[in-house]
């Protein structure tokens, strides 16, 4: 391993996961390839269709890549989880978009925490059992006496996550994909459960993957972004320099569309992009550049022709004929 | 017609269940002038469907209406008889759902569907079925679907959401109508689609001089709409201003926490959000339902509820800071 | 944390969740009157099956008994024999109620018999979704289904000894795909959940994640399945003693009782075959209604 590359904790090269249905192949992830570093919070934004989610189970290994290389810490784990060693496992967890079927119903929250330590031997006793989930409902800020023998049934969707991201910290892993993590909840529980992140990072010094469709939270939480539209990655900086300049067409798009508060704010968002069309089929995507349809600033060869990745400026890839031509 | 005004004026809603019967709203009031746009904001529980759905009297049955009237056109709603009740449902009133995909028929297709809300309104007794496709057609152009023909042969299942969500607008505005109550209408719907579909409700709404409330979790679509916002907390409402007042000097607790809550794309952080959780309408608390998650408690918020005054011209709140006694 | 806490986790607090999903599951199914019926008759039906030959008048009228000076007493006119008496003299009260402890032992020993194996087997296919365990299985169980149930227990019984033994071996045989259906349906729908995929993620063992994370959340169709079969396999049980294939006479079985007297006495003595049809009429509509409410428990 090279000095750089053991700065990275995840390594995602060249990766493809294609679903064969009753309609065609769906190109879910369409070669993409990416990194997590050390303790720093990767950004995935996309749309539906984008291949985003998908991109998280790949990780995790809830589908089988079709092709490419997934490596943990230097390690190849390119396999389904049922065949993954099980100190691997230990190591990632993962926090679910919807939290109420993130919890099985007929259990109680002191048996869905405790469970990764049960399998993995964590703890010898049931009253070490209990002190320790008692510890990890502590840290996400649930009072154990109140929440330890109830149903996840009784909980609100913030309790519920903050159950999930308990479970998620239970093996003290050092890596956790967030998969949307408050698309289903209130703005001011989401900004408790973002501390309550943001907190565990800082002290566990966990890297996450942190899957979204919304930007403003993106900004307060990534520091760096890739964005991905219909399977394929299409521009990759860190937080400052894609909220500031934003270069793909793409990316204008989605900013320019954002609801936002303050008049600040709304000076940040590109003027020359308005949202037109909608998300092409992922089984019959547009040749050549996939966004070429949607495009304002389309020409023939993006009609014909796939773009490569062209680095701008320090750490910010985008791959768009309008930069191919510049550099 | 003559366009007529909304005013819901004292509304006490409980629903019964297995632990008694829960008082949701708590005394809710809401005014819509013809020709004018509200918004109402609040987080998922507060009880803005509920007042919505009363407004409409679709509320499920074991849903109790304590106290309250709800105006419309100078009518209780709430005591009238059925057939004034649909002659409202027909011609006044239109209603967009959070989910298009539950408040389309699946077995039925677009046009069989359309059809049927154009049968039955008064507008068009008497006209043939082969004139209502064109009109059909029309109506799906306006609201800026392309291929029209081709979405009136197809199934709900066979459109995108944001197509979904087109065709429930057009459903909603086929007859002439006084009043849309568009209830959280994109936030089932990707970001890009939902500049496009609140575009579109903006216009048709200029160009038919409708009045409209719209709800939404997502402040900043609500701000670039409405002429006046509702704040609602638990069944009750805590705070009314004109939109730019609103978010520029918001004045209840809960709204401060709200506005701060939300996350810039400038950066900057998060807030600490606001503590606690939704009260429980069984057993709500005491005096200010806010009261356990304020930062700004007082002794009296504990023990009565605050009444709704104004303060500043149009601005209102429910709130002891801003009552000097 | 200091031991006084640890034990107030554990002991006080663990009583009330249980306690109060109790609670709400009656209430759900205290709503309906219908219910709260079905769970009399059902609960009477129990009864009087477990109870029969302690509380019947004439014990002995079960088995081979006659006493032809009495026979073909008509109903409601001699407070000796309220139900009346049959051919031989019997009390047709006693009998049918020594035919409910019959019909509802074979009810119990053909569903003991048929869930586990078919739940079990669901389960397996369910999580195996899509792959060739559930194609065998389901297959299998398919063509359990396919034959028409009368005519499978028909041909058994017909091939072997008629007795009740056989008669619940029969049936048994064509009961138990409904259950691998049924469970196959409900698990393959919870596989997908996140809750699952959670524990597949973590290292679960495939046991763990089938028996503890899927199937409790299968119990509500389930139990409300086993619930009105009991109506059913009773049902089928007494057509099978109605061609003569089950319980043979002297035996108080319903279904023979049925079958023995209608044909023969008919209209003429119709006491002796009304009744025990009613008592499997009751036992079928306390379970049936039960059933209901049991499903009513089970939804939100």
């Amino acid at each position: 391993m090279t000095m750089e590359e053991a700065e990275k904790i995840l390594v995602v090269q060249n990766l493809k996961k294609y679903f064969k249905t009753t309609f065609g192949t769906v190109k879910a992830v369409d070669d993409i390839s990416f990194d997590v570093r050390f303790g720093e919070t990767l950004g995935l934004v996309g749309e539906s269709g984008s291949g985003k989610s998908t991109t998280g189970y790949l990780t995790m290994g809830i589908y089988t890549p079709t092709a490419g290389k997934i490596l943990f810490k230097g390690q190849d784990v390119s396999v389904h989880a049922l065949k993954r060693p099980k100190h691997i496992k230990k190591d990632m967890s993962m926090v679910f978009q919807d939290p109420a079927s993130s919890l099985n119903p007929s259990k109680t929250i002191g048996d869905i925490v405790g469970l990764p330590l049960k399998i993995h031997g964590m703890v010898n006793s049931s009253s070490e059992f209990i002190e320790k989930v008692a510890e990890l409902l502590e840290t996400v800020e649930l009072p154990p006496e109140r929440f330890m023998h109830r149903r996840p049934g009784d909980l609100g969707g913030g309790e519920k996550q903050a159950v999930a991201i308990a479970r998620a910290i239970a093996t003290s892993p050092s890596f956790v994909v967030l998969d949307e993590p408050t698309s289903a909840l209130d703005v001011s529980i989401q900004a408790k459960i973002i501390k309550i992140l943001m907190k565990l990072q800082q002290e566990l010094k966990l890297s996450y993957l942190f899957i979204t469709h919304d930007l403003s939270l993106m900004r307060n939480v990534a520091s760096r972004v890739a964005i991905m539209y219909l399977a394929k990655i299409y521009e990759y900086a860190p937080a400052r320099l894609f909220f500031h300049n934003p270069l793909h067409p793409y990316t204008k798009m989605l900013l320019s569309s954002v609801p936002v508060l303050t008049d600040e704010e709304e000076a940040l968002k590109p003027r020359d992009v308005k949202s037109t069309g909608e998300v092409s089929s992922a089984i019959n995507p547009p040749p050549g550049c996939r966004f070429h349809p949607r495009c304002p600033f389309a020409t023939n060869i993006c009609k014909v022709k796939e773009p490569e990745f062209v680095l701008t400026e320090p750490g910010h890839y985008v791959a768009c004929h309008l930069y191919t031509e510049k550099s | 017609m003559t366009e007529q005004p909304l005013e819901i004026k004292d509304l006490y809603v409980g629903y019964r269940t297995y632990r008694g019967t829960s008082k949701v709203l708590d005394g809710v009031h809401l005014t819509v002038n013809a020709g004018e746009r509200v918004g109402i904001i609040g987080e998922s529980g507060c009880g803005k469907t509920t007042t919505m759905k009363t407004i409409l009297r679709i509320l499920p049955t074991n849903a109790v209406i304590q106290k309250g009237e709800v105006y419309f056109g100078g009518k209780d709603v709430l005591t009238i008889g059925k057939n004034e009740l649909n002659e409202l449902r027909r011609k006044h009133i239109a209603m967009i759902s959070q989910d298009p995909t539950a408040a389309l028929n699946p077995v039925f297709n677009i046009e069989t569907q359309l059809i049927d809300i154009i049968k039955y309104s008064e507008a068009h007794k008497g006209k043939k079925t082969e004139e209502f496709k064109a009109k059909c057609v029309r109506i799906l152009k306006e609201v800026a679907l392309p291929d029209p023909e081709r979405v009136l042969d197809s199934y709900p299942f066979q459109l995108s959401g944001g197509m979904k969500q087109r065709v429930c607008i057009a459903m909603a505005l086929a007859t002439p109508r006084h009043l849309l109550i568009a209830d959280e209408p994109t936030t089932n719907l990707d970001v890009t689609i939902q500049d496009q579909v609140l575009r579109l409700i903006k216009d048709i709404v200029e160009k038919r001089k409708l009045s409209v409330i719209l709800i939404s979790q997502a402040l900043g679509s609500v701000k670039g709409f409405v002429d006046e916002v509702y704040v609602m907390y638990a069944g009750n409402t805590v705070e009314v201003a004109d939109t730019k007042e609103l978010f520029s000097n918001p004045l209840h607790p809960y709204t401060k926490g709200l506005l701060d809550s939300t996350p810039k794309l400038t950066g900057g952080g998060f807030s600490e959000g606001i503590k606690g959780r939704v009260p429980d309408y069984i057993n709500p608390p005491s005096g200010c339902r806010f009261h356990p998650r304020c930062n700004y408690i007082l002794s009296r918020c504990e023990k009565e509820k605050p009444p709704f005054i104004y303060v500043d011209g149009n601005h209102g709140v429910a709130c002891w800071l801003y009552c000097k006694k | 944390m200091n031991k006084t806490k640890k034990i107030r986790l554990f002991r006080t607090i663990k009583q009330s969740p249980r306690w109060e999903s109790v609670r709400r599951m009656w209430y759900k199914f205290s709503r309906s009157p219908l219910s709260i019926a079905g769970l009399v008759i059902s609960a009477a039906c129990i009864f009087i099956g477990v109870f029969a030959p302690y509380i019947v008048p004439y014990p002995e009228h079960g088995g081979y008994f006659s006493n032809y000076a009495d026979k073909f007493i008509p109903p409601f006119q001699d407070l000796k024999y309220i139900l009346g008496t049959d051919y031989y003299g019997r009390d047709v009260l006693t009998r049918t109620m020594l035919g409910f402890q019959y019909s509802l032992m074979m009810a119990g020993v053909v569903l003991s018999l048929v869930v586990a194996p078919g739940v079990i087997l669901g389960l397996i296919a369910g999580y195996h979704n899509k792959t060739w365990i559930d194609m065998v299985i389901m297959r299998i169980s398919d063509i359990f289904i396919a034959v028409p149930p009368l005519v499978l227990a028909l041909g058994i019984c017909s091939v072997l000894e008629p007795n009740v033994f056989n008669a619940m071996m029969a049936v048994s045989l064509m009961w138990w795909p409904w259950y691998a259906r049924l469970t196959y349906n409900v698990s393959s729908a919870i596989r997908n959940e996140y809750f699952v995929q959670a524990a597949e993620v973590m290292g679960a063992s495939t046991f763990h994640i089938i028996f503890r994370e899927i199937l409790p959340n299968c119990l509500g169709p389930i139990l409300t399945k086993v619930t009105l079969d009991v109506g059913w396999v009773i049902l089928i049980g007494s057509a099978l003693s109605f061609v003569g294939l089950g319980a043979q006479a002297p035996t108080p079985d319903l279904g023979t009782m049925v079958a023995d007297n209608f044909y023969t006495y008919g209209a003429d003595f119709w006491w002796t075959s009304i009744f025990p049809a009613l008592g499997i009429v009751v036992i079928i509509l306390g379970f049936n209604l039960l059933g209901d409410g049991v499903r009513d428990m089970f939804t939100e």
